[in-house]
């Protein structure tokens, strides 16, 4: 039985461990946070007494912290928004960690009508601050560029314009017209066979658009038609029959006998 | 007896209060393992928005605490094992060093409702992939 590979650290938590795992020199964003993460987690277990960590347990360590964290702002968000309010406060997050310490229990924790300031879970993280020395992080943090790839929509109070007057001010601006003129001639323009005065073929009613392969035949016609085409305001009545065409010999006959037509 | 109570709950929220806002305070100076801004990325990204730094601090700490808890039971059940009667001579000083292992770590989120499981090595022991029940007769 192989032991597995076990990333060992210097019992240093003050110092910078030399042995830390250092980032591929261009990591994803989404692998990004994780490798943070399991640094931070990593200097926890030193803290606590750990001189070395399996790499299976210490990624699974720092998802559950990933997650942790996750779990404590998903659930303050959705206290704060069940009181209608958009941005959460203290007594939010005090209320989304009693509900997530609620597992391993807290004192205190069976008295519902205790005052969510003076509850033993914030006490037990005041303890906390108290006693143990603070680790700052070991190494500094590149400053991506996910800020700037961020879209940010302004609303019409905020750019100052005019909205149309069916348009609520706060919402945002519509999207910007194509300024170019090729991107205002990709947006597809088409007229009727009537309104371009051609005949139409048998089968097709002369108000409904022309075929793209007549359009393509002249193309000096085609700045004409660029406008909207005005629908004519009466129209050929069409009319829909199904059958099955002339019928041979039906595959099942009255009462089961053969008919013939 | 009501009022006696309710005065005396009137001074101790305000002691409670004076603390609290000196504990906020002390929490800016207090610097967490968890950077600022990959707490901030995690809270943006479950919908939390509050401008207040000293709540972001708050959680932040409140995660620390949350693992450096799983980590002490962790080591717990490693000292225990190791506390417990070895049966080769060889093994012991080996294990003097501390390791973080998926069994330690699987029975210490246990008691905080987290199921992880570690899926076996095909080689690991004669009994691997075996039912449990079965295992332990």
């Amino acid at each position: 039985m192989t032991t597995p590979r076990r990333r060992k650290f210097k019992a240093e938590p003050q110092q910078q461990p030399a042995s830390l795992p250092s980032p591929s020199p261009s990591p994803s964003p989404a692998f990004f946070h994780a490798a943070i993460t399991r640094v931070a987690v990593a200097q926890i277990c030193l803290a606590t007494g750990y001189s070395a960590a399996e790499p299976s347990s210490l990624r699974a360590l720092s998802d559950i912290a990933a997650l942790y964290l996750q779990a404590l702002g998903r659930a303050a968000a959705s206290v704060a928004a069940a009181h209608r309010r958009t941005d959460s406060n203290l007594l939010d997050l005090v209320r989304a960690i009693e509900d997530l310490s609620a597992a391993k229990g807290f004192p205190g924790g069976s008295d519902p009508t205790g005052q969510p300031l003076r509850s033993c879970a914030l006490r037990e993280l005041k303890e906390f601050v108290e006693l143990v020395e603070e680790i700052p992080f070991a190494k500094p943090i590149p400053r991506g560029g996910e800020e700037e790839q961020r879209t940010t929509w302004r609303s019409f109070a905020a750019a100052g314009e005019e909205p149309p007057p069916h348009v609520p001010s706060w919402l945002p601006c519509f999207p910007e017209e194509p300024r170019n003129k090729e991107m205002k001639e990709q947006r597809t323009t088409w007229g009727s066979f009537a309104a371009a005065a051609r005949e139409s073929p048998q089968h097709v009613p002369s108000w409904l658009p022309c075929l793209p392969e007549d359009r393509e035949m002249e193309p000096s016609t085609e700045k004409k038609r660029k406008t909207a085409v005005e629908l004519p305001a009466e129209r050929e009545k069409v009319v829909f029959r199904l059958g099955f065409g002339k019928r041979k010999k039906p595959a099942v006959g009255h009462r089961g006998k053969w008919k013939e037509t | 007896m009501n009022s006696s109570s309710s005065s005396m709950g009137g001074d101790g929220r305000h002691d409670d209060d004076a603390a609290l806002t000196e504990f906020l305070a002390s929490l800016m100076d207090y610097t967490p393992t968890i950077p600022d801004e990959l707490v901030e990325h995690y809270l943006a990204r479950s919908g939390f928005h509050c401008p207040d730094i000293r709540i972001t601090r708050l959680i932040s700490v409140a995660t620390q605490k949350f693992i450096s808890d799983v980590a002490s039971d962790a080591l717990q059940h490693c000292k225990a094992r190791q506390a417990a009667p070895v049966k080769d001579k060889s093994k012991q000083p080996k294990d003097k060093r501390l390791v973080l292992t998926m069994d330690d770590l699987s029975k210490a989120l246990q008691e905080y409702g987290v199921n992880l499981k570690h899926q076996e090595y095909f080689a690991d022991s004669p009994s691997t992939g075996m039912d449990p029940m079965s295992r332990e007769e």
